[in-house]
């Protein structure tokens, strides 16, 4: 377990692992592992100001706990209108995947047609999305029901429009994703469960040295310290 | 009779890129970290470029030189296209010679060399070695055979068939050394060996071979520099020798190459297929113009296709449809095509793609004629797919149907399947997979998840440096201003200056005080005597 401490407008991480001989981080910490079921869509909401750019590495740590959930199939089919994603990063970076099918289609309704034919199939587990338009609420439901009859898990990038407080969704889980001010080497996005059992709240961690993933519980200070509140 | 066309690669580049005639060309080939010359056309030659040299060398000897890609899978199907065509003169034209000295060599070497050896067993034990290491190899020689047994009737005489090659070779470009013998090894002997065409009757055979160089036998080049340092140049000072000196000090080789040069060892010449094409059509004297029916004829010609692909064992992996409006609209013929990732039988699985196609086609004055055609067609194994494990087979090639349902509706190059690509530039890291080369395995630096189509370029404000080389503290885009709390960097990466990329930049992993983290780049340029930097966004991590 790792506790965070702020001072000097800085963050300071204490390690205090009660680890596993594995040295994984202590199963008590709230994570992807057990809320990203197969079957189900999961939405990560991202706020499009800033960078905008959408939580990539998020999304691709959701989807490996989804390919490991499932026992069945292991395919990834990553949706990417926007073009944007870099394979290699996928293929070879700290989370490896492998082989992945990339669709990049151009517009919005194409995007939605690919996400429910791709949950649809059997064979894949999980297909990870961008979709920045706004879904009826037929749209919503077709997706739903295209994952519980394939069995795969949806993970969705939709941006927190000003609208969001009326957008409809179906979703098994849903959460809000924010950048959160990192180390040097060590990248950090605060992940907040808005919807779904639990209501975990986590900070996720990227080591670019050592390539190393760590799930770190809040700490009660967090929703204390304005420099972590203001990315919320 | 043999015709050889050396210089290949480079000449058949110049044919599909006449723009480059004027100026020395090399075709590069990449082995790892090393970039070498694999051939060079004539003016390159005359600079003193040789196949063997880098490309680095090439460029210092001659500073204007083309460098191209090798592209060898290219450069084969040439080289079939050609023998086909000279499938006029003969029912038999062979691409090269099958050859098992390859196969059988090594396992010599590995009974003689592990317990007792002879000197020179070990010699070439040792020079196979050497072979192995060298980082460089040379391409196939390009060569076509054409078995005129019996030909020569129909032209009036061997002569005349050699006059005709000889001017259809001038009239593509191609420049062919042609060599009529008895035996496929004399026969390419000769046609390497001289630059005139030779005509070698089965009489005069052992008689002319005598003063051919060792190198025209097919030997490697280590047992040819070897024969050389003996002093022995011409086959028929080999042929002075007593046979059973050979095997002991080179191995089995050069006795099995002087066998087939003068015949005593048959090397039967094994053809090009052409396969025929499969296609099915049909032809209606009033326009068909409603969908179903259009369905129904494509049914009809489905199983025709299919049907004959059964016999051949095969599926389909290419389809091709042909839609023609009745003459009196002046219309073209619409022309669509069904790209499959692997081999096909299953009629509703191609009905089904077929139908998607129909979709997207404007039907409004209906068709006169339909024609299916499969140019790409390839075993299938069909083993399973019978009897028992039908239903796990289905499963599996419901990803497959899957990916073909997107590829209908989005397009080919829409959905794909990404492969490493061992390259220094970031955006070149990857292509979508292809059946034939398989991709790297290399470890990834450290790389972004968000990479822009093009780099956005920024203002960036850095520490102050004499050389401005400081670190990035605060950077613009969109209108927003972004302070910059962590730096790592930079990491250099140099263009390939071989493909004109020649601006070298250095990329920041930079993070921002809200915990955005950009990859930037800087590229430096000289503005008079004064060094200016450009900052672009490439990608967020």
């Amino acid at each position: 377990m790792k506790w965070v401490t702020v001072s000097d407008n800085t963050l300071h991480v204490q390690e205090r692992r009660s680890t596993d001989a594995g040295g994984r981080s202590d199963s008590r910490t709230p994570s992807f592992r057990d809320a990203i079921t197969p079957a189900a869509v999961h939405e990560l909401v991202f706020d499009p100001r800033g960078l905008g750019s959408p939580p990539m590495f998020p999304a691709l740590v959701a989807a490996r706990a989804a390919i490991d959930a499932n026992d069945k199939a292991k395919a990834l089919i990553w949706i990417d209108p926007a073009g944007s994603l870099y394979p290699p990063a996928v293929m070879a970076g700290p989370v490896p995947i492998g082989e992945f099918d990339l669709v990049r289609p151009t517009t919005d309704d194409d995007t939605t047609w690919a996400t429910v034919e791709c949950l649809r199939c059997k064979q894949v587990a999980v297909v990870v999305s961008l979709i920045m338009h706004k879904l009826s609420r037929v749209e919503v439901r077709r997706l739903q029901l295209a994952a519980e009859s394939g069995g795969a898990a949806a993970i969705l990038m939709r941006p927190n429009l000003k609208s969001a407080a009326i957008d409809v969704y179906a979703a098994a889980t849903r959460w809000h994703v924010s950048p959160a001010p990192g180390e040097r080497t060590i990248q950090r996005w605060k992940i907040k469960q808005i919807h779904g059992h639990g209501r975990s709240d986590f900070l996720l961690e990227k080591n670019r040295a050592t390539g190393q993933i760590d799930f770190v519980h809040p700490p009660a200070a967090m929703a204390r310290d304005p420099l972590l509140a203001q990315t919320s | 009779m043999c015709i050889h066309l050396p210089q290949w690669p480079a000449t058949r580049y110049l044919r599909r890129h006449p723009e480059h005639a004027g100026s020395p060309l090399a075709i590069i080939r990449s082995t790892g970290q090393r970039r070498v010359v694999v051939d060079v056309n004539d003016l390159a030659q005359t600079e003193g470029i040789r196949p063997g040299h880098s490309a680095a060398e090439a460029r210092a000897l001659c500073p204007h030189i083309v460098n191209v890609d090798w592209d060898p899978a290219a450069d084969d199907r040439a080289l079939c296209a050609l023998g086909r065509w000279m499938n006029r003169f003969t029912p038999i034209v062979a691409r090269g010679w099958k050859d098992e000295v390859d196969d059988a060599m090594p396992s010599v070497g590995s009974f003689v060399g592990a317990t007792h050896a002879s000197p020179a067993a070990r010699a070439s034990h040792a020079a196979r070695g050497r072979r192995m290491r060298r980082p460089y190899k040379e391409p196939e020689p390009a060569a076509l055979f054409l078995d005129l047994t019996g030909c020569e009737r129909l032209f009036g005489s061997t002569v005349q068939i050699a006059r005709h090659v000889r001017r259809a070779l001038l009239r593509f470009g191609f420049r062919g050394r042609l060599a009529i013998a008895p035996t496929l090894g004399a026969a390419w002997a000769f046609a390497t060996s001289s630059d005139k065409p030779a005509l070698i009757s089965t009489v005069k055979l052992t008689e002319a071979i005598k003063s051919l160089p060792v190198a025209a036998l097919r030997l490697s080049p280590d047992i040819v520099s070897d024969l050389h340092r003996l002093g022995l140049h011409h086959v028929g000072q080999l042929l002075d020798i007593s046979r059973g000196e050979f095997p002991s000090r080179f191995g089995s080789e050069i006795l099995l190459r002087l066998d087939q040069l003068t015949g005593a060892v048959p090397e039967p010449l094994t053809g090009l297929i052409t396969p025929a094409p499969v296609t099915a059509r049909v032809s209606f004297e009033a326009p068909v113009e409603a969908l179903e029916n259009i369905w129904l004829v494509w049914e009809k010609l489905l199983a025709l296709v299919l049907a004959d692909l059964a016999r051949r064992g095969h599926g389909v992996r290419q389809l091709r449809l042909t839609f023609t409006p009745d003459r009196g609209w002046g219309k073209p013929s619409v022309v669509r095509t069904i790209q499959l990732s692997r081999a096909h039988r299953d009629a509703s699985t191609l009905l089904n793609l077929i139908r998607c196609e129909c979709d997207r086609v404007d039907i409004e004055h209906g068709f006169t004629r339909f024609q299916l055609d499969v140019p790409l067609h390839e075993p299938v194994d069909e083993s399973q797919t019978q009897l028992f494990e039908r239903q796990y087979e289905q499963d599996a090639l419901e990803l497959e149907k899957l990916l073909q349902r997107l590829r209908g509706r989005l397009g080919p190059r829409t959905v794909v399947r990404p492969q490493l690509v061992e390259s220094y530039i970031p955006e070149c890291g990857w292509q979508p997979h292809q059946d034939e080369s398989p991709g790297t395995t290399a470890t990834l630096p450290h790389r972004p998840l968000t990479l822009l189509p093009m780099p956005q370029e920024i203002r960036v404000l850095c520490e102050p440096s004499d050389d401005r080389t400081g670190s990035p503290r605060q950077l613009m885009w969109n209108g927003q201003v972004h302070r910059l709390t962590h730096t790592v960097g930079p990491e250099r990466i140099a263009g390939e200056w071989w493909r004109g990329h020649n601006r070298t930049r250095d990329y920041y992993d930079a993070q921002s005080h809200t915990g955005d983290r950009f990859w930037i780049f800087r590229v430096l340029k000289m503005l008079r005597e004064d060094i200016a930097a450009n900052w672009f966004l490439h990608g967020a991590f």
